[in-house]
């Protein structure tokens, strides 16, 4: 279930640090917190998950100055909520190998909507997300390797 | 010569925008595909200039990514763009050959209404 709230509410009601050091303004206010939640993330290898498939484009590119929406977005990382995981298409799928399942409750960040496919969410996520809770599932290209 | 481009619409996010629509000052219509990021950062995408037709079928679904980057590579109206970021984007004609990096790896249909899986 993902709850509508304010960022001010929710940082009253969880004692959480980002994982990363957010620019102003980021996490939005309007934002939703995750209860058990299910989500995937894309991964770079097909057995297991990594420290780097969570990585924000901000992480890797600390030194870039961001202005307009790019500088919210930049600091969080893609979901996608679907309930069809091997059918998820991005046009640009190359890096991508694997999927990772996630489950999400308020301690582990907050969400908002984003871009034009509503099954798409930025996620902005706390320290207390381990990201050995993610669990790798099979899709077409790790199907075929294996 | 660069041409300055300005974001109508951004289709598809994952971490970064991988695929938008833009508009140059004359008011021509550009399709975006990120397949790089420079050592600063910036984003690069190959980029068709493209009729409203094209355009209008693509976002209907019924045009293929790689058939519209492919006809604008035919025609000589494909533009490396690069996105400082989203206030700040520039195209400059691009005279070589698509690669592989450059496009997407299977047939890409735009899905309109994502609740819908495709048939």
């Amino acid at each position: 279930m993902l709850k509508n709230d304010r960022l001010d509410n929710y940082l009253k009601h969880y004692n959480i640090e980002w994982a990363v050091e957010l620019p102003e303004g980021c996490p939005p206010q309007d934002i939703l917190v995750p209860e058990n939640e299910r989500m995937y993330r894309l991964t770079l290898n097909t057995d297991k998950v990594t420290e780097d498939d969570f990585k924000s484009y901000m992480e890797m590119f600390p030194e870039k100055k961001y202005n307009g929406n790019l500088k919210v977005m930049a600091a969080g990382l893609s979901l996608i909520s679907t309930n069809e995981p091997q059918s998820i298409i991005l046009p640009m799928m190359k890096k991508f190998y694997g999927i990772a399942e996630l489950i999400l409750n308020p301690e582990d960040g907050v969400l908002q909507q984003t871009g034009k496919n509503p099954e798409h969410y930025t996620w902005w996520r706390t320290k207390k997300f381990d990201i050995n809770s993610a669990k790798i599932i099979k899709n077409e290209k790790n199907t075929k390797n294996n | 010569m660069k041409k300055t481009l300005k974001i109508t619409e951004i289709l598809e996010y994952y971490d970064i925008p991988q695929l938008f629509t833009a508009q140059d000052t004359d008011g021509l219509d550009y399709l975006c595909l990120g397949f790089d990021i420079d050592e600063s950062g910036n984003l690069i995408y190959i980029s068709a200039q493209l009729s409203k037709y094209q355009l209008n079928s693509f976002l209907n679904g019924d045009m293929d990514l790689s058939y519209i980057l492919r006809f604008a590579e035919t025609k000589e109206n494909l533009y490396l763009v690069t996105m400082f970021d989203d206030e700040n984007i520039t195209a400059k004609q691009f005279y070589g050959k698509l690669n592989s990096k450059m496009l997407p790896e299977k047939t890409y249909f735009f899905n309109p209404n994502p609740m819908l899986q495709p048939a």
